[in-house]
């Protein structure tokens, strides 16, 4: 047990301040030097050597750190690409649509009202042969002659051909076509022998031919051009457009 | 460290390592230069430094950092801010003024090692590593330091 003394006075008062002395021993102390007047004056001076905390003002915003990702520049172009790319897309979705009708073999459609039978010693053998790589439409359209047409009150009379007829988009003539002129009158004009030519704007062998220069056809259907622009704040302004869309950027 | 982790260093230490660098150097040029200095190779060294060793690695390279700038400039030495605006002030100086005004006539070393030990609330074992000494040598440098504030202020109060 430590007694403390004028000798000791500043080792045990130091110790007391840093936690060096603790229990019964630091209490004791503690009461001898509450009862000397000259001791707890020294005691309280110790106390204040403890550095009390004070604030000082220093930003720390600059200290902070935030990872930035820095792209060569051939990847800016490739992003590029893919953004104009994907507008050509866009602007062309339509026409996209239609070419992968032709490029993959015809979907067989079901009609609700069925078409008249077609026997088969009535078809050119050379059309035949081609038939599964027609569309139904333009299968019909081979199969005909077009060596007469068909008179409005017999089509409004048949109620089969109507429907048939409804299928089609831009239809410009109607044929009627027999196999013996002398046997088929208008009257059985829809009896099992008798086709039926619809004529319509799609040209299979046409669209085939364009289909070889697929970007060529995206491309030259829509449009990319520049003009001034004094309207807004922009100078110049940059249009994309085909015939169903139009997308103004202003730069 | 993750990059997370080191903002949320700054936000913890960075105050804290200015605070104890520019109260020995007294240059507040030179305290944010050292503690940006610090920083800087804290993010260089993220790989290597684990979260929870960050404010000592950081003390102890602001640390050198301060001695190889007192080495190098001499030490150049300005009043203390406090003391600038009190300079004018026919009031009594307050507890807190005098005990910095006697903290600056401390060496470095004491100033050091009691400021990391009543600021940061280091150990000795701590306070060892960061300076470079043992604890004893910590211990007896700390009871110089309160010794010598103890005795400027009884001092003080004997004059007034």
């Amino acid at each position: 047990m430590k007694h403390i003394n004028d000798d000791n006075i500043d080792e045990i008062m130091f110790q007391l301040l840093e936690g060096d002395i603790t229990g019964l021993e630091r209490e004791n102390l503690l009461k001898a030097i509450h009862s000397d007047e000259k001791y707890l004056a020294l005691w309280n001076t110790w106390q204040q050597t403890i550095l009390q905390n004070e604030e000082i003002t220093f930003d720390i915003s600059n200290l902070k750190r935030k990872t930035t990702i820095i792209l060569p520049l051939y990847i800016k172009y490739a992003a590029a690409a893919v953004v104009i790319l994907g507008l050509i897309i866009l602007l062309n979705r339509d026409s996209i649509k239609q070419d992968d009708m032709v490029l993959l073999p015809p979907k067989i459609k079901t009609f609700s009202n069925p078409l008249p039978k077609i026997k088969k010693d009535t078809i050119y053998n050379n059309h035949f042969v081609r038939d599964t790589f027609v569309p139904l439409k333009e299968k019909v359209k081979y199969m005909a002659d077009r060596s007469s047409s068909i008179e409005k009150s017999i089509i409004e009379s048949h109620d089969t051909l109507q429907n048939f007829i409804a299928q089609f988009d831009d239809v410009d003539s109607i044929v009627l076509v027999k196999n013996s002129p002398d046997e088929i009158t208008p009257e059985k004009a829809f009896e099992e022998e008798i086709f039926v030519s619809i004529s319509t704007d799609n040209n299979l062998s046409k669209k085939t031919k364009d289909n070889t220069n697929f970007l060529a056809r995206l491309i030259g259907k829509s449009s990319i051009k520049i003009e001034p622009d004094h309207n807004t704040r922009t100078k110049r302004k940059i249009i994309f457009e085909n015939k169903k869309y139009q997308i103004i950027a202003g730069f | 460290m993750t990059e997370k982790e080191y903002n949320t260093s700054v936000d913890l230490h960075a105050k804290s390592l200015f605070r104890f660098i520019f109260k020995n150097l007294n240059v507040r040029e030179d305290a944010e230069n050292i503690v940006q200095d610090s920083f800087e190779s804290l993010w260089l060294n993220k790989d290597k430094v684990e979260f929870s060793k960050s404010k000592s690695w950081l003390f102890t390279t602001g640390y050198r950092k301060m001695i190889d700038s007192i080495r190098k400039n001499k030490k150049i030495v300005e009043m203390p801010e406090f003391i600038k605006e009190k300079g004018n002030s026919s009031a009594q100086p307050d507890l807190k003024s005098i005990v910095n005004s006697a903290l600056e006539k401390l060496p470095e070393i004491q100033k050091t090692v009691i400021m990391l030990r009543d600021y940061e609330g280091y150990d000795y074992a701590e306070i060892g590593k960061i300076t470079n000494l043992n604890e004893s040598q910590v211990k007896v440098y700390i009871f110089r330091a309160r010794q010598t504030l103890k005795n400027y202020l009884v001092n003080l109060e004997n004059i007034i």
